[in-house]
């Protein structure tokens, strides 16, 4: 070969290797890019001119009410395995404000620092002359000396909900509740433990909650201590920088002691004491007794074990916020036969503060063992492989007047039963007090939805609300899952190719919010012409539309109630975002924060707050979110 | 003008090797210059498993406090080649039960390379006061129900305990009561291996 062929060759290869490289086509997902401004007028939603920054079109508009929720990661070195909730304009106002080593932050970077970490140790002490043993009858074991009681110490976020406090959860921010560790230590108090053990001490450490949100925090004794001490329950303070010691049994007036609560009895004041029996003359082994909140449906005495057939001078005490209230208020008995049994629960309700100082459990008629089967409603009625949850409404119980004894269906909600009935095979079985219930059906698979079916008898029911011979459920025929169709689009016209579409369980078909009935959540992602399909079990959802990642545009989430018909799903377009990315710094040493995992919620005035943005921060502590700025 | 000088013999050869060397380095060097356009796809990339950034996984894997409050299993997946395939599936191991099948997908799709893509993974909480331990798998794809294929794969693993349960998650002993010693061996006893039955009695020594 010549060498000006040589040459040819090399210059060929050369511009060979010099044509433009065409990535193949990945994703049609569309994506916000510009180079000038005048490229995002396309997105412009009303007045609200987008502008180009970084090569991304964002809003002019102003940001919305958002908290960012940032969980640290296990092996951070600050605040390892910590979750903080972050209002973002909080964030906004203390950009720049981490100053160790001259608070570097990238250059045209938002840097802020999270809130201090607050790390305490605390302890319960028992003083044996105000609760022990005389009052709670429980010998601790060491004489006349005060105790540190071993604890499970467990804080809750919460938010004011009228006059009370609701968990945080009920109104969307998933800040769960979080336990402090156990440690032995002698810095506090050097007193000993139960029985002369080691003095066990909880130690917390807490993120700063965002304003109008306070920490519940919950004493509950370990077994078997349970059974004469009740949890402490009172609104915590972080900002007190003392060590957080609680004592039982002082006098009333003392500030850092917690006198159990007393209700306001016919002889004074007092502590709740009842007799308890069953009115069937049979045993109570294995059977415990408590107090529970009515809200939140949580134990806030001590839990008693019982035994023989009566059990008298029963007591249950409380302590709670302090003595706010009567010990009663709110609250309601709790008889709860042992595991296994096919007896119902029996909750009695204080009404007005007062509850009977002898209670019996009724009598009830046997339970009744049933069976069924779970089917689709096509012709065939193919079986359907699925678990029933049977939630009583009303049961039967003996009910005694003018010396006659009738079996009634009990009006008030004294007794509960709940099980779950598996039908693998689409045939289930059960034993169930004799009563009417509420059964949910969930299948195991996608063929049939969810379905709540009202009025499932195991009793015939007879004029005036008597209940009469044993009666069987009958097959339990399910419908299958709707179908939603929809289509997503980019405000500047382009097909949302390549998103993803979650739905998000709201709401029960029959419009109650319990876990047992809700809908499956469902997910599927867009075609190239932004368009998608997914079945569905009735219900409320929050429709989530979730552009594909790294594609700078904002998520979109609009409610959707799936009802018994096929649908469409009306979508919003997405939006040109606004730019809510930040550097985030621990507050010590203004080092990154990395591999933190941040979601942002909207938190509207009325409502409930939902997750409108994700990201995970980077090696240098940033996460890019792009958010929808709020509706005008 | 330089004077023409004839090339020998030798030089004759050597000259079109230089020629097609310099040419190759030319083309090389384009090649290298012309990499600021996007790369193109490497099918053949053997970095196609999905791995999971434990630490970061939400909530914590291990023993959980509390269901998640939203029903929702957040796990950060490194996608070190994101146009690979990528699956996930959530299973349900019942302590009491049976394991179950919750849901399957494809992972959440992602324009940046070697990016974190954050997998949600909803469930709601099982109510049947059994202990659970919850199974999240990723994989470049499944050979079987939650086996990873050649390519691997990475788990997050929870268990879960509801309140007023007592769950035996990690006893392996005879009784799986939690229990070694006393019940499983018996207090200060050398473990043995049992005889079988005398040949002629049947009975156990």
């Amino acid at each position: 070969m010549s060498a000006s062929r040589l040459s040819a060759l090399g210059t060929a290869l050369v511009a060979a290797a010099c044509v433009t490289v065409t990535p193949s086509a990945r994703s049609a997902a569309p994506i916000n890019s510009c180079s000038s401004s005048q490229q995002c007028q396309a997105y412009a939603p009303g007045s609200a001119s987008p502008s180009c920054a970084n090569g991304i079109c964002v809003s002019s508009l102003p940001f919305g009410n958002w908290t960012a929720v940032i969980s640290l990661s296990a092996d951070a070195a600050y605040g390892a395995g910590a979750t903080f909730a972050v209002p973002f304009s909080t964030l906004l106002t203390t950009q720049g404000t981490c100053m160790v080593g001259g608070g570097t932050c990238p250059p045209g970077k938002r840097c802020a620092p999270l809130p201090q970490l607050v790390s305490r140790p605390g302890e319960l002490i028992v003083w044996p002359n105000g609760a022990s043993p005389t009052e709670a009858n429980w010998n601790l074991g060491n004489g006349a000396q005060n105790t540190v009681m071993p604890v499970q110490a467990t804080f809750r976020p919460q938010a004011t909900s009228g006059s009370s406090l609701v968990d945080v959860t009920t109104i969307g921010l998933p800040l769960g509740p979080v336990d402090a560790s156990d440690a032995v230590d002698t810095s506090l108090s050097a007193l000993p433990g139960p029985g002369g053990g080691p003095s066990l001490f909880f130690v917390y450490s807490l993120a700063q909650l965002p304003p109008g949100l306070v920490f519940e925090r919950t004493l509950m004794p370990v077994a078997p201590f349970d059974q004469a001490f009740p949890p402490d329950i009172d609104v915590f303070d972080l900002s007190s920088a003392s060590e957080d010691v609680v004592i039982y049994g002082c006098g009333p007036g003392t500030s850092d002691c917690a006198p159990f609560d007393t209700i306001n009895g016919s002889n004074g004041f007092t502590y709740p004491s009842f007799d308890l029996s069953r009115a069937d003359g049979q045993r109570l082994d294995g059977w415990t007794a408590y107090l529970q909140d009515v809200t939140t449906l949580r134990r806030i005495s001590n839990a008693m074990k019982l035994s023989g057939t009566e059990a008298n001078g029963v007591q249950l005490l409380t302590s709670r916020h302090r003595k706010q209230g009567d010990a009663l208020g709110n609250a309601a008995l709790v008889m709860q036969p042992p595991s296994g049994s096919s007896l119902p629960t029996a909750i009695l309700q204080a009404v007005n503060g007062v509850l009977g100082t002898a209670e019996v459990y009724p009598q009830l008629p046997a339970p009744v063992p049933v069976s069924g089967t779970v089917s689709l409603d096509l012709p065939g009625g193919a079986p359907v492989a699925a678990d029933v949850v049977f939630e009583s409404s009303s049961l039967c119980r003996d009910y005694v007047s003018g010396g006659a004894t009738t079996v009634v269906l009990d009006p008030n909600p004294d007794l509960t039963f709940t099980t779950i009935a598996t039908a693998a095979n689409g045939s289930f079985s059960a034993v169930l007090p004799m009563g009417v219930y509420r059964a949910t059906v969930r299948p195991r698979g996608t063929t049939a939805q969810v379905t709540v079916i009202p009025n499932i008898a195991t009793t015939a029911v007879l004029p005036n609300q008597q209940c009469g011979a044993p009666a069987q459920p009958g097959p339990l025929v399910v419908v299958a899952q709707r179908t939603v169709r929809g289509t997503a689009m980019v405000v500047d016209g382009r097909a949302l190719a390549d998103a993803t579409i979650e739905a998000i369980p709201t709401a029960c078909s029959d419009s109650t919010t319990d876990q047992t009935c809700l809908p499956r959540a469902g997910s599927t992602t867009t075609a190239n012409d932004g368009s998608f399909i997914m079945p569905l079990d009735q219900g409320g959802y929050s429709l989530r539309v979730r552009p594909a990642e790294g594609t700078a545009l904002p998520w979109v989430v609009t409610p959707l109630t799936v009802g018994p018909s096929d649908m469409s799903a009306d979508i919003p377009p997405v939006q040109a975002p606004t730019d809510a990315g930040f550097v985030l710094q621990d507050p010590v040493a203004c080092n990154p924060i990395v591999e933190a995992l941040v979601r942002m919620y909207e938190t509207p005035a009325m409502g409930a707050s939902y997750e409108v943005g994700e990201a995970l921060t980077d090696s240098t502590g940033e996460y890019s979110m792009y958010l929808a700025p709020p509706a005008q | 003008m330089l004077p023409f000088v004839p090339l020998g013999p030798r030089a004759r050869v050597v000259a079109p090797l230089a020629a097609a060397a310099a040419c190759g380095l030319a083309a090389i060097a384009g090649i290298a210059a012309c990499l600021t356009a996007p790369p193109a796809d490497i099918g053949t990339s053997t970095n196609e498993r999905p791995l999971i950034l434990h630490t970061s996984v939400q909530p914590p894997e291990g023993l959980l406090n509390g269901w998640p409050p939203d029903n929702t299993f957040r796990i950060p997946i490194l996608l070190p080649n994101p146009t690979a395939n990528c699956q996930w599936q959530l299973n349900d191991r019942d302590l009491e039960g049976s394991t179950k099948f919750v849901e399957g997908n494809y992972c959440v799709t992602s324009l940046i390379d070697g990016g974190v893509i954050v997998q949600e993974a909803p469930y709601t909480a099982p109510n049947d006061g059994h202990c659970h331990v919850i199974t999240f798998v990723v994989a470049h794809g499944f050979s079987s129900a939650g086996v990873p294929d050649s390519a691997g794969g990475d788990y997050s693993i929870w268990e879960y305990e509801p309140p007023g349960a007592l769950c035996n998650f990690y006893d392996a002993g005879a009784f799986q009561d939690g229990a070694f010693p006393p019940v499983d061996s018996g207090p200060d006893v050398l473990i043995t291996p049992e005889s079988g039955p005398l040949p002629e009695s049947g009975v156990d020594p």
